[in-house]
């Protein structure tokens, strides 16, 4: 598998030098999860995010009754587990493949890493990354206004 | 130690003299793996033949107990037959003895019977008579003998039916007593086909119990043999290892550098607090990278290969020239609402 042209593929990466690009393929780690495998579950300490770039899977939510809840479906190539990158909380919800899945780990100290050396490649990262986060709220607030 | 440029360690990477030596490396890792893998099959052969040297010796000793068991047997059936055939002679000679009582039954009631009919006919004769007589006082006699006669003949029919009772219950009995001798001549056959059958099996036991032995010495010899390749294999990969010291050891002196078990290292002369390595192997897992063999990364004098960052481009004066971010933030700049 290519790291860097799987990279090219995100929109988190958007916008990144062709050098850039390549030191963050080499700060990623690939990883193959068969299918039906907790990636993280929902109160992990949050230490890197992942690019899906093959397979599927599922995001879960614990509800009031302790049960997992669906709330998502994620299919290659997307990512999850940016949040943490920003807010270094736990992890939000659980990610379960339902397929076999192939993913690149990329974690918080690398980031730092790549921070270091390509400090305005870093700041885009960021900015790819708050512009997802902002995408998601206002869907969120749309959301709200319709049920309100 | 002198602290280098990238530049240099990068162009010590590619002096003709360290291309040799990692070849040799390489090729001596590459002996060293096949030596153990070769080690550890016949390793796992030793253990296999030693487990199956045992495990035969304890079957051969198994069906060594099992041919005694068997010999047991046959010699515990062997004194029951005898004891059965004894019994039968006393059960024959007691069924000669009522045979010959029976015979004298027979006879005697033959005697009863054979008066029995003689007291008939002369009955028989004497009411012949009586019908023919004339005169008063021949008929007054005859009538007189016949009722002594037909007293007679009822005393003989009496007799008749009670010797006939004898000779029946008699009878009976000798044929009981034969019945029991046939039985018990049936149970010593039965039993002398089984203590030949034991005999026969405890003697299969003994050969195969013989077989698993000589088979149980056959594996211990292979084992040895095993172990002694073994031995050789672990002589010489130790050889190898040394080798590999050597040519390890012997990068420090020819290009100035650390070794360690998987890198080299040498000082960073961009910064003093940096080191440049060398992973020697390729690592899949186990940094936070994926480190390839002759690649040079950079790590931290304090945090060593604990955290392994690539190399960073030569001449970082990349950021007053980047204008992506003056782009993004000026008015109207890059479509930040874009998602």
């Amino acid at each position: 598998m290519n790291k860097v042209t799987q990279l090219q593929k995100s929109r988190l990466f958007e916008g990144l030098l062709p050098e850039e690009i390549e030191m963050l393929a080499d700060l990623t780690q690939h990883r193959v999860v068969p299918p039906g495998e907790l990636i993280f579950e929902q109160g992990d300490i949050g230490d890197c995010l992942y690019l899906l770039v093959a397979g599927s899977v599922e995001v879960l939510q614990q509800g009031a009754d302790n049960s997992p809840h669906l709330i998502a479906r994620l299919d290659a190539p997307s990512f999850f587990g940016e949040m943490s990158l920003v807010d270094k909380e736990f992890r939000s919800a659980s990610i379960r493949t339902t397929a076999e899945a192939e993913l690149l780990c990329l974690s918080n100290e690398n980031l730092h890493s790549f921070a270091r050396i390509y400090r305005n490649g870093f700041t885009l990262v960021v900015i790819n990354i708050a512009r997802v986060l902002s995408a998601r709220l206002r869907e969120t607030n749309q959301k709200l206004i319709a049920i309100s | 130690m002198k602290a280098l440029w990238q530049r240099e360690v990068q162009a010590i990477l590619q002096r003709q003299d360290f291309v040799k030596w990692w070849e040799s490396l390489v090729a001596l890792e590459s002996k060293k793996e096949q030596i153990q893998e070769r080690q550890q099959e016949l390793l796992a052969q030793v253990n296999l033949m030693s487990f199956k040297a045992e495990l035969t010796q304890k079957n051969a000793i198994d069906s060594l107990y099992l041919a005694g068991e068997h010999e047991d047997a046959a010699a515990r059936r062997l004194a029951e037959a005898a004891e059965i055939e004894n019994k039968s002679y006393e059960a024959v000679a007691n069924f000669e003895g009522q045979r010959i009582d029976v015979s004298d039954l027979f006879s005697k009631m033959g005697a009863v019977e054979h008066r029995f009919l003689t007291r008939q006919a002369e009955v028989r004769s004497l009411r012949t008579e009586l019908e023919g007589a004339a005169e008063k006082d021949k008929k007054a006699e005859l009538k007189r003998h016949l009722k002594g006669k037909e007293k007679e003949l009822g005393r003989t029919e009496k007799d008749l039916r009670e010797s006939s009772a004898i000779y029946e219950r008699e009878n009976s009995r000798k044929m009981s007593l034969w019945e029991e001798v046939e039985q018990m001549w049936a149970r010593s056959l039965d039993i002398n086909m089984g203590v030949s059958e034991r005999r026969i099996k405890s003697r299969q036991a003994r050969r195969v119990a013989e077989v698993l032995f000589r088979e149980a010495e056959d594996h211990k010899h292979k084992s040895e043999a095993l172990q002694i390749e073994a031995e050789a294999a672990q002589k010489n990969s130790d050889e190898v290892d040394r080798a590999i010291e050597d040519q390890r050891s012997s990068a420090r002196k020819f290009f100035g550098c650390l070794v360690g078990e998987e890198f080299l290292y040498w000082p960073r002369r961009e910064d003093v607090n940096e080191v440049y390595c060398m992973s020697i192997n390729d690592h899949g897992e186990g940094f936070n990278i994926e480190l390839q063999a002759r690649n040079i990364y950079l790590i931290h004098r304090q945090r060593g290969v604990e955290f392994i960052e690539p190399l960073p481009p030569e001449g970082k004066a990349r950021l007053n020239k980047d204008h992506r971010l003056d782009d993004f933030f000026a008015p109207g700049g890059t479509d930040g609402g874009k998602d």
